[in-house]
């Protein structure tokens, strides 16, 4: 199979992607448009219009056939080229065949307990990361997928029946569209299919005030995740770090203070339910 | 090397050193005075090798009256009691420690401290009636170890098996921030818990010990062993009456071809080391009366059956950068394909010359020495373009999964001891089954020892001890320090810029 997906960027070793030690893969592309998005140049694919190329300060990019041409070699990682781009993606997302893939994965099997598929979306890419579940659960590593939620489940199966389970957002319920840019609320029917069929992971919402509901949110994901006491839910702070200026200047005021986000977990030990994790 | 009288005034008067350090630097200097040849049977062309730095004696003296490591059985004592000391065998924790304690200060050793204190928690488990004020016991016996074993080469084992003496040893590693003693966990998947190794993942990333050691192996390579001194594995009740090391850097540089180097340079330097150890061997054994004197032989906490020798190298990095310059390859130690080649040929070839050899007084270990991977404790300036063991140079590290998988390739030569350290940063202290997959990925790649430790924190690994950031700094402004791996520290910080190696982060 040559088919290719564009990858963002593979970590070999990730710690914080499901238990264990970890590779992690980053798809390029998202249905979502989230407020506070801090890797927002995975967002789109690339449109090839240049305007980067100019603001590397290395050289690492250049036209050829009308294509962003990139240069790994060359590249002082500075990321001025996302910061540059207008159309939230980056000129260094790489094609990548279920064979490179596997190839890269094939170095690290040793030192990972499995491969976690993040993005991005994965599941826009359902076929082709079947695929390539298959293969890494031959090696007798896990796979887990790391989704907003929001996916044809019917349609999603293969790729479900798969993997060993979802790192599930549940990024708000009310405000999703605000938030996110989408109207819909699959992600919490995904969520009580996933459940039923054992295979979430774990949960997770990251807070903000102002653009979410945020108490809603809580209340909805826990009361689906009540009788099953193994799946945990990761409560996560929205940070500044590594968001674009223009999104800075929108959400900057709504970012909790520590005190204001760990009041969350005090309101769900109140509720009864402990089995969550803090990320400051 | 041999020294001059000059040596002995210099030290004498130095502004930097304790007395205990002059006075050990002094018997050292007084001992490497005489001259090999005469009181050891060195030819003239074995000492060539010694004055143009390929063959370091790592200053080991011309009369050695004691073996480099001793590996002593404590369990003699806790069986026995000492004679000679006129210790009656411990009752309680006390009697124990405070045993354990009067009997390190007669292990002989290179540096007069002894290199290996015992497998800590089998030693003190039995001895546990009540954990909280067991626990200060322990804490106090392993912080009086560090204010008077003043040399991190000083080494304790714990495991594989989980005690409630293990866990407390680690907390107080933990909490006591000390230098020595130096600690290795014998990691054995089938019998270490998964508490257990995750307890010491964290203490390693809190206090930079202990380190992993891959006890399948080394029971496998070595039989009953401890780990001492750096990461050495030597057997137990006995130990390694020797160590010289090739400078495989210093050697390569007189090389004109990869081909040259290894069937004519390597096999002609390495049978004058053979041989000079060999010397060396005779002398303690046939003529220091070391063996008929010491109480740990007449008592069976070592005897001479057990003793081997170690083959040491240093500088594969800096051979193999320098042949490939040759080959006209521009790549470097630890990413270069052709590079692994070299480095492998070199060692195998080195491998074949040392079973070849037939050594005195070897039974333990077959006739045969062991090589051993050195971590250049050494203040020459020659050690510049020798980077310790087979590691890659500090700067030309590719990422984490390569270089261990590079790394672990060239393990399996060095049965006497070599090991790898990588740092890590903070995420991995709430991610600790993450650290533990890599390690038991190390170990199931070939790795024989592995440590981590944290970037950031003042206690850091050199080469395979640990010193304090601020102590070696101390020392860098003429200040006297405690231990003298403090000073070792400093010299190979200045040579191999460890302090900065490159930290595993998750991004
Ligand atoms: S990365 Fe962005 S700025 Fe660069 S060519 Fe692609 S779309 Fe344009
Ligand atoms: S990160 Fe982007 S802008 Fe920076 S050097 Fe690399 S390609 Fe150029």
């Amino acid at each position: 199979m040559n088919q290719k997906i564009l990858v963002n960027q593979i970590i070999p070793f990730s710690n914080v992607d499901g238990e264990g030690n970890r590779c992690s893969i980053f798809v390029q592309g998202c249905q979502l448009n989230c407020l506070y998005c801090h890797n927002s140049e995975t967002i789109q694919t690339c449109r090839n219009c240049g305007i980067c190329i100019e603001h590397c300060p290395s050289h690492a990019l250049s036209f050829q056939s009308n294509l962003v041409i990139y240069e790994e070699s060359q590249c002082s990682h500075c990321d001025t080229c996302i910061m540059v781009c207008p159309y939230q993606s980056t000129p260094k997302a790489k094609a990548y065949t279920q064979d490179d893939l596997m190839a890269r994965i094939e170095i690290y099997r040793p030192y990972i307990r499995g491969v976690t598929l993040s993005g991005g979306e994965p599941t826009l890419y359902a076929d082709f990361l079947t695929g390539l579940a298959q293969k890494i659960k031959k090696l007798g590593l896990t796979v887990y997928i790391d989704s907003n939620g929001f996916f044809d489940f019917e349609a999603t199966s293969p790729l479900i029946n798969i993997v060993d389970g979802f790192l599930l957002d549940i990024k708000a319920v009310d405000n999703i569209e605000h938030l996110c840019g989408i109207k819909s609320q699959l992600h919490l029917k995904n969520l009580e299919k996933l459940l039923g069929i054992n295979k979430v992971i774990e949960v997770r919402t990251v807070l903000l005030n102002k653009h979410m509901d945020q108490m809603n949110t809580l209340n909805q994901v826990v009361d689906r995740l009540e009788g099953y006491p193994q799946v945990p839910y990761r409560l996560i702070r929205a940070h500044v770090t590594g968001l674009k200026k223009v999104q800075e200047a929108y959400i900057g005021e709504a970012i909790m203070t520590e005190e204001e986000f760990v009041a969350y977990g005090d309101y769900l030990n109140q509720k009864g339910f402990h089995n969550f994790k803090l990320q400051r | 090397m041999r020294s001059v009288l000059n040596d002995l005034t210099s030290i004498a008067s130095a502004i930097n050193m304790t007395y205990q350090q002059k006075l050990s630097s002094m018997a050292n200097i007084g001992e490497r005075l005489v001259d090999p040849r005469v009181s050891l049977g060195y030819t003239d062309e074995e000492m060539i090798y010694i004055e143009n730095d390929m063959i370091c004696d790592l200053n080991e003296g011309y009369l050695p009256y004691r073996p480099r490591y001793i590996v002593p059985d404590y369990d003699v004592f806790v069986r026995n009691g000492c004679d000679f000391l006129d210790i009656k065998p411990p009752t309680d924790l006390d009697t124990l420690l405070d045993g354990l304690l009067i009997l390190y200060r007669h292990v002989p050793s290179i540096t007069s401290f002894p290199v290996y204190i015992g497998r800590l928690d089998q030693l003190i488990d039995p001895f546990i009636r009540d954990e909280a004020s067991d626990y200060t016991k322990i804490k106090r016996f392993l912080n009086h170890i560090d204010k008077t074993i003043v040399d991190s080469f000083c080494h304790g084992n714990i495991g594989p098996s989980q005690t409630r003496a293990g866990y407390l040893i680690l907390k107080a590693v933990v909490e006591l921030q000390n230098p020595t003693p130096n600690l290795t966990l014998l990691y054995d998947a089938h019998l270490t818990s998964k508490d257990f190794a995750l307890e010491a993942v964290k203490t390693c990333l809190l206090a930079a010990k202990p380190s992993f050691s891959n006890q399948v192996m080394y029971q496998k390579d070595v039989g009953n062993h401890g780990i001492v001194s750096c990461y050495n594995a030597l057997p137990l009740a006995g130990g390694a009456y020797t160590l010289l090391r090739l400078r495989l850097g210093t050697m390569a540089k007189k090389a004109d071809s990869t081909k040259q180097f290894i069937e004519d340079i390597l096999p002609e330097v390495a049978i004058k080391m053979a041989t000079m150890m060999d010397k060396r061997v005779k002398y303690m054994v046939e003529q220091s009366n070391f063996f008929e004197t010491s109480f740990l032989i007449k008592e069976g906490f070592i005897s001479q059956e057990n003793f081997t020798a170690m083959f040491g190298i240093v500088g594969l990095a800096d051979a193999v950068n320098h042949l490939l310059k040759l080959e006209g390859i521009l790549e470097t130690f630890g990413q270069s394909i052709r590079g692994d080649e070299i480095g492998h040929k070199i060692l195998s070839t080195l491998e074949q010359i040392v079973d070849q050899h037939e050594a005195p007084y070897l039974q333990r270990t077959d006739g045969h020495y062991l090589l051993h991977a050195q971590v250049g404790a050494d203040l020459s300036p020659e050690d510049k373009d020798n980077t310790p063991a087979h590691r890659i140079k500090v700067g030309q590290e590719p990422i984490l999964p390569i270089h261990l998988t590079q790394s672990a390739s060239f393990h399996k030569y060095f049965k006497s001891g070599t090991g790898d350290l990588f740092a890590f940063d903070q995420t991995y202290l709430d991610h600790l089954d993450a650290l533990l997959d890599i390690i038991q990925g190390a170990f199931s790649e070939g790795y024989r020892y592995i440590t981590t430790y944290l970037q950031n924190s003042d206690l850091i690994r050199v080469t395979g001890y640990l010193v304090k950031r601020s102590d070696v700094e101390r020392f860098n402004h003429n200040q006297v320090v405690l231990r003298d791996t403090d000073i070792f520290g400093s010299g190979t910080n200045n040579n191999a810029n460890v302090f900065n190696r490159q930290t595993r982060t998750y991004k």
